[in-house]
């Protein structure tokens, strides 16, 4: 549905952001992952028409979205990674004035959709009070009802669950799971899981390429047999770190859990259910050895 | 969808406490002028507090200092979105350009039309207060003061308005618009003091001078006290060129800043593309920090730590206020 061929993208300081990036979205929730200035928010904002690719065609359906980007922005919802909201103007004021903007013409349709999303973001307390004196994560559910507002046939939320506390996360998430599978949605998280939750597909960007692009659930499988797990001591980390091809270590009651990635099993190391986290730690660390 | 673009942003601009001050600060302005006899502008003794040649110099001065006013009302409107940072919201609904651009403009002036009421109306209030001396004050017309709004202020804000709507715009940054309307009220002063005392630039001035007292002048070279406390400045001959001159300078001004604006940020140019890519091939490999963090040092809170960083955040305020904003 949304086809990206051959995006690239350098800043004017000279940083390639993305890097002959191609992708073929289909309809449902798509996840991207990646480290830190992966490039997954540059991707993002070129889809949303927020600026111009310096090379590659995207398209949405039949729509060329690089030649009219206004016919996409009548279509889309997008929440950026970070945004500010403009002083002394109520949830309420502001959420019906994007619902104007939106195209939400009718007076009556839009009471009744920005009452409805305000109600659905847990917003309807505060819908009296200045947005500017909201706390993150009540504002960041402000920008997920903007995102949600007029129907939108794609939705591109980056990092929407940051800043949320546990029972918001939970909300929002269900929230997304619940709109029609029509909708192409575009979500990118650090949190691996609800990709695995929420995504029948999802792409792994690191360095501005895509390093990984599948169904979770496959390439969770193709890992099956490769990655082994061993408790050990914080001093017996950088010993083990050089005799094995360390993916990831995490703490756990004091001590070091390592997932290790090998074709057999060494001796030492127990079976691990795999999850999409070492899927993504296994990329990353073949990029790291290849560099 | 433009009218709601442009309700909004005058609503907006309602709740700017930067609004009702200058509300304020107008009102005085016009009002010391009626109210004090001590204060008039370049009218002769005979000449009423509330005549309409009076009422119409003041409703032209006051306008220039306006400019500094509708700097936060126009140039707000636009450079908003960049600095609170909901711009990528805003930008990515199908509000449009045109919708987007006009309608943050018309909201604007209007905010910036209707705060300027308040100069005709302090001059009102002024020549109605008690210690005025009757003698001073000739019959209240409302159409006095009207009149020289219509046709004195409405284009000066008019083109004040699109000047800096322009220079926001451009320059995306409430800062660099403050100093261009510095700039530019400078220059306006300079240029209009050289030429404005020499009697071969006289036309060229009524003509072409944006504020419009060049021709208030030559239309009213000939008035007699009488005149000037009776007579509707008349919209013809110099003033009527020099009116429509500043209204199409206006339009002139706005196409250009409507061409200039952009949705989206657009890429890089190919020139710059390359020019980046010669820079990168000189790059040396870049040296790898300390792995292993010691704490060996030690830190201490004395005097000589007040110093230092009282000095540390001297540095970084002037590196702040000297990089280019943008
Ligand atoms: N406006 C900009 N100007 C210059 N460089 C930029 C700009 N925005 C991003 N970059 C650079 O582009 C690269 C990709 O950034 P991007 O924000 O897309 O990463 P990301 O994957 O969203 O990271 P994060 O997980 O931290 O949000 C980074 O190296 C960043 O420094
Ligand atoms: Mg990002």
């Amino acid at each position: 549905m949304l086809e990206i061929v051959g995006v690239s993208h350098t800043y004017a300081n000279g940083t390639r952001a993305l890097d002959n990036v191609s992708l073929s979205i289909p309809r449902g929730m798509y996840g991207l992952l990646g480290p830190n200035g992966a490039g997954k928010s540059t991707l993002m904002r070129t889809i949303a028409t927020l600026q111009t690719p310096t090379e590659g065609a995207i398209t949405f359906g039949d729509l060329d979205i690089l030649a009219q980007p206004e016919e996409l922005r009548k279509k889309l919802g997008y929440l950026p990674q970070d945004f500010g909201v403009y002083p002394r103007v109520t949830a309420y004021d502001m959420l019906e004035h994007m619902a104007v903007l939106k195209g939400v013409a009718d007076k009556g349709d839009r009471k009744a959709v920005v009452e409805s999303l305000l109600n659905q973001t847990n917003l309807w307390n505060h819908r009296g009070h200045f947005i500017a004196g909201f706390s993150g994560g009540m504002r960041q559910r402000f920008g997920i009802a903007q995102a949600l507002l007029g129907n939108p046939e794609l939705i591109i939320v980056d990092e929407p669950t940051a800043g949320l506390d546990p029972e918001e996360r939970n909300r929002f998430l269900n929230l997304l799971a619940g709109i029609s599978d029509n909708v192409v949605i575009i979500l990118s998280t650090h949190i691996v899981d609800d990709v695995a939750d929420l995504c029948p597909r999802m792409a792994v960007l690191a360095g501005g390429k895509v390093q990984l692009e599948g169904a979770p659930l496959d390439l969770i499988a193709q890992t099956k047999g490769r990655i082994w797990k061993k408790t050990i001591g914080r001093e017996e980390l950088d010993a083990h770190k050089e005799r094995y091809q360390v993916i990831s270590t995490r703490l756990f009651a004091g001590r070091t859990i390592i997932h290790i990635l090998a074709d057999s099993r060494p001796a030492g190391f127990d079976d691990v259910e795999a999850g999409l986290e070492d899927v993504y730690f296994t990329t990353l660390a073949d990029l790291r050895r290849v560099a | 969808m433009l009218f709601n673009v442009a309700r909004f942003e005058l609503r907006y601009q309602l709740r700017n406490p930067v609004f009702w001050v200058s509300l304020f600060l107008f009102f005085l302005l016009g009002f010391g002028v009626t109210a004090s006899e001590n204060v008039s502008i370049g009218t002769p003794g005979t000449v009423h507090e509330n005549a309409p040649f009076a009422i119409a110099a003041m409703t032209g001065a006051a306008s220039i200092f306006y400019l500094f006013v509708i700097t936060s009302f126009v140039a707000n409107a636009i450079v908003r979105d960049d600095t609170t940072g909901f711009g990528p919201i805003v930008k990515a609904t199908a509000i449009g350009k045109r919708n987007y651009v006009s309608g943050r403009f018309l909201g604007g002036l209007a905010v910036a039309l209707l705060g300027y009421l308040a100069v005709p109306f302090g001059m009102l209030c002024g020549s109605m207060m008690p210690w005025v001396d009757p003698e001073t004050v000739g019959p209240q017309n409302p159409v006095y003061y009207l009149w020289p709004y219509l046709v004195i202020a409405i284009p000066n804000i008019l083109l004040s308005s699109s000047l800096l709507f322009g220079l926001a715009t451009i320059t995306r940054s409430m800062l660099w618009s403050y100093i261009g309307v510095v700039i530019l009220v400078m220059g306006y002063l300079i240029v209009s003091t050289i030429f404005g005392s020499q009697i071969e630039y006289r036309q060229l001035m009524a003509q072409y001078e944006p504020f419009g007292f060049g021709a208030i002048s030559e239309a009213t070279r000939y008035w007699t006290a009488a005149d000037m406390n009776s007579t509707l400045l008349p919209l013809e001959g110099v003033l009527l060129f020099n009116r429509i001159f500043v209204i199409a300078l206006a339009a002139i001004l706005l196409a250009l800043t409507y061409w200039r604006f952009s949705m989206a940020e657009r890429a890089p140019s190919k020139r710059r593309l390359k020019k980046l890519a010669l820079m990168q091939n000189g790059d040396a490999s870049e040296p790898t920090p300390q792995a292993v963090v010691s704490s060996a040092f030690s830190q201490r809170f004395d005097s000589s730590t007040t110093r230092a960083q009282f000095m540390i955040r001297l540095k970084t305020e002037i590196m702040q206020v000297c990089a280019v904003p943008g």
